[in-house]
């Protein structure tokens, strides 16, 4: 583990991991097969 | 939901503003969920299909979660490093206070606590993934009182990385697979592992 990834993020670099992790309401919705 | 993007800036369930702020983000605000929670939802369909309300579905999942994690405590054989109070002192699963923990660690869930965690949420991946922490965590804190050898820990570190989420790349090293996996796997220097080379190369 190098040093920056105990530096501090910046909103992109939340917003890249949060969206390659996590789903939106519709995303979730769709992969559970409701209508 | 887990993460949350308003006027105020990022919200996470763990840890609610990144300022510091108390509360709960804005009407507006964009949402993230855990996909863990999808399975969920999958039951709570077939419930509702063979006739059961939105409350009798969500009661089952519970119900589901507390069965599979009382038979997971007697499956998995370090159950008993993170879960102590769930064992009687003949070591068999004491059913009582198993039921306490599948609650408290349910309510964990449904406030956020695992999921950034692990990939699915179940009782089996719960217990397992407490209890592997846990061994790694006691073998780290005092390996001559508990010993493993380099196989064992290798086995451990790879059953815990099957079930967990890569964990963002700034809180990853003070967090579970940091301070176990990647602590573990650097002193056996047996190389590292890479969660975030596709999100770089992006």
């Amino acid at each position: 583990m190098n040093d920056e990834m105990n530096a501090a993020p910046d909103d992109d670099e939340i917003r890249a991991y949060v969206a390659r992790h996590f789903w939106p309401i519709g995303q979730l919705a769709l992969a559970s097969g409701a209508s | 939901m887990i993460y949350a993007f308003d006027r105020k800036g990022w919200w996470s369930a763990l840890g609610g503003y990144r300022s510091g702020a108390v509360g709960r983000p804005s009407d507006d605000a964009e949402r993230w969920y855990s996909p863990a929670a999808v399975w969920g939802l999958r039951r709570a369909r077939l419930a509702l299909r063979g006739g059961a309300s939105i409350a009798e579905a969500a009661a089952r999942n519970r119900a589901q979660f507390q069965a599979d994690f009382i038979a997971a405590l007697d499956a998995v054989p370090e159950a008993a490093n993170a879960f102590r109070s769930c064992f009687g002192a003949d070591g068999a699963v004491d059913h009582a206070a198993a039921e306490v923990q599948a609650g408290e660690e349910w309510s964990a869930w449904l406030k956020g606590g695992y999921a950034v965690c692990l990939r699915i949420f179940t009782g089996g991946t719960c217990v397992a993934k407490e209890s592997l922490a846990a061994t790694l965590k006691r073998h780290i804190a005092d390996p001559a009182s508990y010993p493993m050898d380099a196989g064992e820990i290798l086995a451990l570190c790879e059953r815990l990385t099957q079930l967990m989420l890569p964990f963002s790349p700034w809180e990853r090293p003070g967090c579970t697979p940091g301070v176990t996996i990647d602590r573990l796997l650097r002193a056996l220097s047996l190389g590292c592992e890479l969660p975030y080379s596709a999100v770089s190369a992006a």
